[in-house]
Formats: structure tokens, sequence, C-alpha cells
């Protein structure tokens, strides 16, 4: 097991020292602790423009992160050839793909982790409390992200970079539609349209479980017991993208 | 005297891999087209071809890396996916690449981690590793900032920091000037001398005439010359030059005028050289000097190029 947080450490350190993660996480914190003057140009109070914009800024840039990160943390190391190295070692290929899942998480969890604790002083300022709420809905955020990075590991374990970038994008935009993509497929005439709805609402992760952004943008308690089942919801879809990442990988050549 | 299972470092029978091309992956192109060897432990091995002959993709089934479309390798006795072979092995990738933004340094420790080398020596391992390559220097700089023959050296260090006993090399002068490409047949004479196994492709033939006790030839997918190099080699001499003085003007048409009366002859063998030697002393000349070449590896491997189709890949 040990290899696999060598694995993760490397991920970690390489992503930490990205110029390009630093610039996302400046423009992003920047974009954080301005979202008072949003207040300009609506007409909700301003704790809950900090709170919209805050999260919203929260869940754009770990999603950023997560397919920039995911995709190239595979790809890019089979396209640069130093997956050779690694992979010459004793490794195995399965926990070279968690090392670099949890790396990718890690490095995730590091830098939104920075920026909600920003969001939170903000709030506790504007707002003069912290919901347990805001929590909740973090915690899921990092959930979805784990889904989508996951997601990320599997296309690029088949796939170019670009075209497992598309993929993870288009699973981010399903995923949040799952339910819609259901019932309106279902009023549909078509036998084919309405299993092909049937068939992604069944297979999609539904990103909207885990999605309680709009709860703590109106203070709306949640059950603990929800952000569990949620929780375990999203683990079932990582370790199904895991699996077959591992399928995928443990069989390709790496020319 | 045969080598059994046991004395065999690397042992690949028949070794076939075709890798599917095209968008439908319905064409196939033919890499190694059969590739059996046998590497005996301790020994230093020349897998020796011309591009696209199929040495990497023979090194990478011996790594893992590649799968076998059909036949069998062995490494150290194991499968080249065991971990166990992998513990005892040493790698250094044609054209090296790592992670951009880690040290020489870290690098080196995640290798050792990898490998499982204990806490209590790997500080001392990764100095000697360092120290080995001549990059001390260099161990705190981002790989970014290294040149490419730093980050060959790092290559090295990095597949020797384990302490491996069989070491695979592809292409290890690739990227390394004059006197990175002596210090590196330096550290393979010298670990060949601590009794390691090292396999090393390259298609510079000096390189495998100087270093190796045995060398294989591949082209097109095949092995087509397998031995020890003295073997190969002969003793014969293949060209003679013998440089005469104070010669007749009609001795030789094809004498070669060297300035200062003396000119050069040529003959194509030892017999022959000897004859013109008696002929130039019956004539009254005197004979300055004889330079013989000896029938060397790249004659060898001439003479095996030229056998071979053009078409050194075989499309099914």
């Amino acid at each position: 097991m040990s290899n696999v947080f060598v694995i993760a450490w490397m991920t970690f350190v390489e992503a930490r020292r990205n110029r390009i993660l630093w610039s996302l996480l400046f423009f992003c914190l920047a974009l954080v602790l301005t979202s008072f003057l949003f207040q300009e140009v609506t007409v909700a109070t301003l704790d809950r423009v900090i709170r919209d914009v805050g999260l919203a800024t929260l869940n754009g840039f770990g999603m950023l992160l997560a397919i920039f990160l995911g995709v190239s943390v595979v790809t890019r190391e089979i396209e640069r050839r130093t997956v050779y190295v690694l992979l010459s070692k004793p490794l195995g290929r399965g926990r070279y793909l968690l090392g670099k899942l949890l790396g990718v998480w890690f490095t995730l969890v590091i830098a939104l982790s920075a920026m909600f604790l920003a969001f939170l002083v903000e709030n506790a300022a504007y707002a003069g409390n912290t919901p347990a709420i805001l929590f909740q809905a973090f915690w899921l955020m990092l959930v979805e992200l784990l889904v989508v990075t996951s997601f990320s590991i599997l296309a690029s374990t088949f796939t170019s970079s670009a075209m497992s970038a598309f993929m993870t994008a288009s699973l981010v935009v399903a995923g949040h539609l799952t339910t819609d993509i259901y019932f309106f497929s279902s009023k549909s005439k078509s036998i084919l349209i309405k299993r092909s709805g049937a068939a992604l609402f069944y297979l999609l992760p539904n990103l909207e479980k885990l999605n309680l952004k709009t709860d703590a943008s109106l203070l709306r308690s949640v059950p603990a017991a929800q952000v569990c089942s949620a929780t375990a919801y999203g683990l079932v879809y990582v370790a199904a993208f895991f699996v077959l990442s591992l399928a995928f990988f443990r069989r390709r050549d790496l020319k | 005297m045969t080598s059994t299972s046991g004395d065999l470092a690397i042992a690949i029978c028949d070794l076939r891999k075709s890798f599917a091309v095209g968008f439908a992956r319905i064409r196939s192109v033919t890499a190694l087209a059969g590739v059996s060897l046998s590497v005996p432990r301790g020994r230093t091995f020349g897998f020796l071809g011309p591009n696209g002959a199929g040495k990497s993709t023979t090194i990478k089934t011996l790594t893992g890396l590649i799968f076998p479309t059909s036949g069998t390798v062995s490494v150290l006795g194991k499968a080249p996916t065991d971990p166990e072979a992998h513990r005892r092995m040493g790698y250094l990738p044609e054209n090296p690449s790592f992670h951009d933004h880690l040290t020489g340094h870290e690098i080196l420790t995640s290798a050792c981690r990898l490998a499982g080398v204990a806490a209590s020596i790997r500080s001392e391992r990764i100095r000697d590793a360092l120290h080995q390559v001549q990059m001390q220097h260099a161990s705190n700089l981002q790989v970014r900032r290294y040149s490419k023959g730093m980050v060959q050296r790092l290559g090295i260090a990095q597949a020797l920091v384990h302490d491996p006993e069989l070491i695979i090399l592809d292409e290890p002068m690739s990227g390394l000037d004059p006197v990175g490409r002596r210090d590196m047949k330096d550290l393979i004479a010298g670990l060949h001398r601590q009794g390691r196994t090292i396999f090393f492709s390259t298609h510079i033939i000096s390189d495998v005439e100087e270093l190796c006790d045995e060398v294989a030839i591949v082209i097109g997918g095949r092995v087509v010359r397998h031995g020890k190099v003295s073997d190969l080699l002969g003793t014969e001499a293949r060209e003679v030059e013998v440089l005469a003085a104070r010669l007749p003007s009609d001795f030789s048409p094809q004498a070669g005028e060297l300035g200062t009366g003396s000119v050069s002859l040529q003959a194509a063998n030892e017999a022959d050289a000897r004859e013109l030697i008696e002929r130039i002393w019956s004539v009254g000349g005197r004979v300055i000097g004889v330079k013989t070449r000896r029938y060397g590896l790249e004659d060898v491997f001439l003479e095996e190029v030229a056998k071979q189709p053009a078409k050194m890949r075989i499309e099914e």
C-alpha cells in the first residue's frame, strides 16, 4: 500500500508546483473574496450572494482542476513516457492508478480547502454565522470531484487527452441532467429514445444527488443520513470507474 | 556448456508481438516475429539492431510494459510482470522522461521507496547513485531545468539506486556527450565487474564490441545472429594496407601516392599481403609499414543487414 502513497505524493507535488494550478487558485480566491461586489448587480441579500458566488466558484474551480489534472495524470504520463520508469518498479498498474486517483483528489482537497476557508471567513464576516449545511455541501462537492476524477482517469486509460477531457466535461453536464434526460425521454414516442434515456439515467452518476449548493444557499438543513447515503452513492461510482480503468489499463501496451 | 534456466537472467522463447493499427484496428504490424535468446547471469549482453528492428519492443516486453502476442519471456526466473522481477531489475528507457517539477533527489527517493529500499539505507543509496552518474551538484534542481544529458544520467541513477542484479538499458548512450559516453562505458564495465547482468540495446556497434561478452543482432523482429562477441569477430584480417618505398613506377597502377616517394598498396587478406611484400622486396623496394583491419562486428552487422529484405516490418 505504501507504493500507492508514493505515487499519490509524486502526483500531488507535481501538481503543487505547477504554475497553472496557482494562477487558477489565486484567480478563484480573489473571486471568492470579492463576491460581496456582486450585490451591486443582484436583488439578493449580501450573505446569500456571498454563499452563491463562493460555492459556485469552488465548484467551477474544482471541476476545471479535476478535468485538467485527471486527464493529464495518466494520458500525459503515457505520452511523455514518465510511466515507463514508474511501472518498471515493483508497483503494479492497479496501485499506480489508485495512487494517481488519490494524488489528484488530495490536490483538489488541499486547493479547495484553502478556498473554502477563505469563503468561510468572508461568510462569517458578512453573515455572522457558519451553518453546518456549508460543510455538508463542501463535503459532497469533494465526493463529486472524486467521481469526476475517477471518470477522467478511466477515459484517459483508453483515449487521448483531448478526448478524455471532452468525455469528462460531457459526464459532468449529463450527470447533472440525468433526471431531466429521463423525464423528457420518457415522454418521447420513440422506444429507442425512451430506452436510451432510461439507460443513461441508470448508468450515469446522478451528480445532483451530490449537489447541496441550493440548500446551502437557502440555508436549508439536510439530514446527516442523506449526506452519508449520497457519499456512499458517489463512492460506488468511484469504485466502478476505478475497476473499469484497471480493466482497460491492465491490458494496455505502453508503446 | 549449456546454461540451465536457473543460470539465466533473461530467457526469451519465440517471442512474437503484433500491434493493431489504423482506425478500425483491423490491420496489424508485426514488431517481433519470433525472437529467441538467452542471457546468462553476470554477462554484459548487447542487443544490436537498426532503428525499428524491435529492440525497444523486446525490452518493453522484458519490463512488462508490453504484453507478448505469443511466446514466453522470463526475467530472473519470473514473469516480466512479477513484482519480484521488478524489485531485482533496473530499467533505463530510451530517452527517459521524468516529472518536470520534481527534483532529481525526489525522483531517486521515490524510486527507492517504490523498490522497497529500507529507509535506513535510502540516503546512502541515493548518494551512491548520484555519485556513480556524477550528478551530485544537480540533485536539488527540478528536472525541467536539466539538459538532455543530465536527464539521461538521472535515468541511469534511478535504474541503479535500488542495487538491482539485472540492469536493462535501452540506448544508454543516447543524448550523452563524448565525456558522458566515456563515463557510461566505465560505469557499465564497473557494473560488469561487480557481477551484475547488463542487457543493453544500441545501434552503436563499437560500444557492443568494447563492452559486451555476448551479442544478439536483431533485424526485422528476428534475432539473426547470437553469440559471444569473440566468436563473431574471428581472427582473420579483412583488409591489409602495405606502405612501401623505392618502388619502380610500373610496380602497381593501383598504388596510392603518399608523397616523399612512398606508396600505399591494398591486399584483400593476410596471404595476399605476404605475397605482395615478397614482390616489393624482389624488386628492391622497402616495406615501411603494414596496417591490418580485422573482421569487426560492424562487418557482421552490415552483412546481416544486407541479407535482410528492405522492408523490416511485416504488415499482415
